[in-house]
């Protein structure tokens, strides 16, 4: 038996954690019968950290990997048995069927599956609704998860379909959503394009600047009509928030009234990792009252 | 004027197939010379590939004064906005 421990990085910091993804992808090629997955000290991990362990745990699982747990504070396990993570890589756990969490703040982590974009997306906005925000409109965040789950069916090809985690934090009246997936990254998706088009290809970080650009589209279906992510920099706008994209070698990041942060990064991230993080004070009040609507 | 749920079109409002179900609704409406009024629930969260696949679409095809003078739509003051944000940026981006 083959066993690998792969030791969580405590860090915050996104470099450690994508070489720590690369760093691990490595071994996938040497016939690894169980995998350990080691929290040493972490007593808290964010939505993107989640959402690319989930990605990471799944590329082995795959494999027919065994998945074991070990380490990380009491605090941390107690969480973690919360929102059911060890659970997610058990036999018969059905990832892709969204299942409660025994946190209230958090909306359980979902391997994202295409027929069930729009239930998620839905369920999502009757959650928060329900526990937490129910005098505000939840629209936008639904559509918003759709967005992003329907970047990732259209433009990343990717050996698994992701993973979604959506959080709440009621003392600063935070939400945050991360979405990953190991596929081709959408630095790459957009390069490719335009090597089929006979353009220039473009830095990483100029490709990700594009993706959220109006109107900007790789014309994956004839439909496309590149508003999907322009759509979600509006709303973080709005919302007093912030998008993080980190896809290849490229990074961008968006604060509302800031200036972009953009740039190449140190490792090559082959995927693409989107986290959002709004403001929910800022979010219309819930609307009932219906008119007739000349357009 | 005939009455159409959004609600009763299709189970989900995200992907360009379901867009398509409402494109074709507004086709017939406009070649048949007729009129909707369009009820869009306040909960139903549509996507852009859906609004591309219905009203960008017609847009497209026949321009906001034919889709004016056929569709009026029943809804809230937010998704009302939401949909002329969404219209607006449209003929801004791909019509202008």
């Amino acid at each position: 038996m083959n066993k690998l421990t792969l030791t969580v990085p405590s860090s915050k910091n996104a470099e450690d954690w994508f070489l720590f993804v690369n760093k691990s992808l490595e071994h996938l090629e040497e016939d690894i019968t169980e995998l350990i997955i080691d929290f040493n000290s972490i007593y808290f991990l964010n939505t993107d950290d989640f959402v690319v362990l989930a990605c990471l745990i799944e590329s082995f699982y795959n494999e027919s990997c065994v998945i074991k747990f070990i380490g990380g504070t009491e605090k941390f396990n107690s969480h973690l048995d919360n929102v059911k993570f060890k659970k997610y890589w058990s036999l018969g756990f059905k990832r892709e069927k969204f299942t409660l969490s025994y946190n209230k703040s958090t909306l359980c982590l979902w391997k994202i599956s295409s027929e069930m974009i729009y239930n998620y997306s839905d369920y999502a906005k009757k959650y928060f609704k329900n526990t937490f925000l129910n005098d505000k409109d939840l629209v936008p965040l639904a559509s918003n998860l759709g967005e992003v789950f329907n970047n990732i069916f259209d433009h990343s090809s990717s050996p698994i379909d992701g993973y979604v985690i959506t959080q709440y934090f009621p003392i600063k009246k935070k939400l945050s959503f991360s979405v990953c997936d190991f596929g081709i990254g959408i630095a790459d998706s957009i390069n490719n394009y335009y090597k089929q088009n006979s353009l220039k290809k473009i830095e990483d970080w100029e490709a990700l600047l594009k993706s959220i650009t109006e109107g900007f589209s790789i014309e994956s279906t004839p439909q496309n009509r590149g508003m999907g992510l322009s759509h979600l920099i509006d709303f973080t706008e709005s919302s007093n928030g912030e998008l993080t994209i980190i896809s290849n070698n490229g990074f961008l990041s968006k604060r509302f009234k800031k200036n972009y942060s953009v740039g190449h990064s140190n490792f090559n991230f082959k995927g693409t990792l989107i986290k959002v993080e709004v403001d929910t004070n800022t979010f219309d009040e819930y609307d009932e009252s219906e008119e007739i609507y000349d357009l | 004027m005939k009455n159409i749920q959004l609600k009763n079109i299709s189970r989900s409002f995200n992907s360009n197939k379901d867009g398509m179900l409402l494109f074709n609704i507004f086709d017939k409406t406009i070649k048949d010379k007729n009129s909707i009024l369009l009820e869009i629930d306040n909960e139903i969260a549509m996507s852009s590939s859906f609004l591309n696949s219905s009203f960008g679409e017609i847009l497209s095809l026949y321009g906001i004064d034919v889709l004016r003078s056929h569709i009026k739509i029943k809804t809230t003051k937010n998704q009302f906005d939401r949909i002329v944000n969404y219209i607006s940026k449209y003929e801004r981006v791909h019509l202008a």
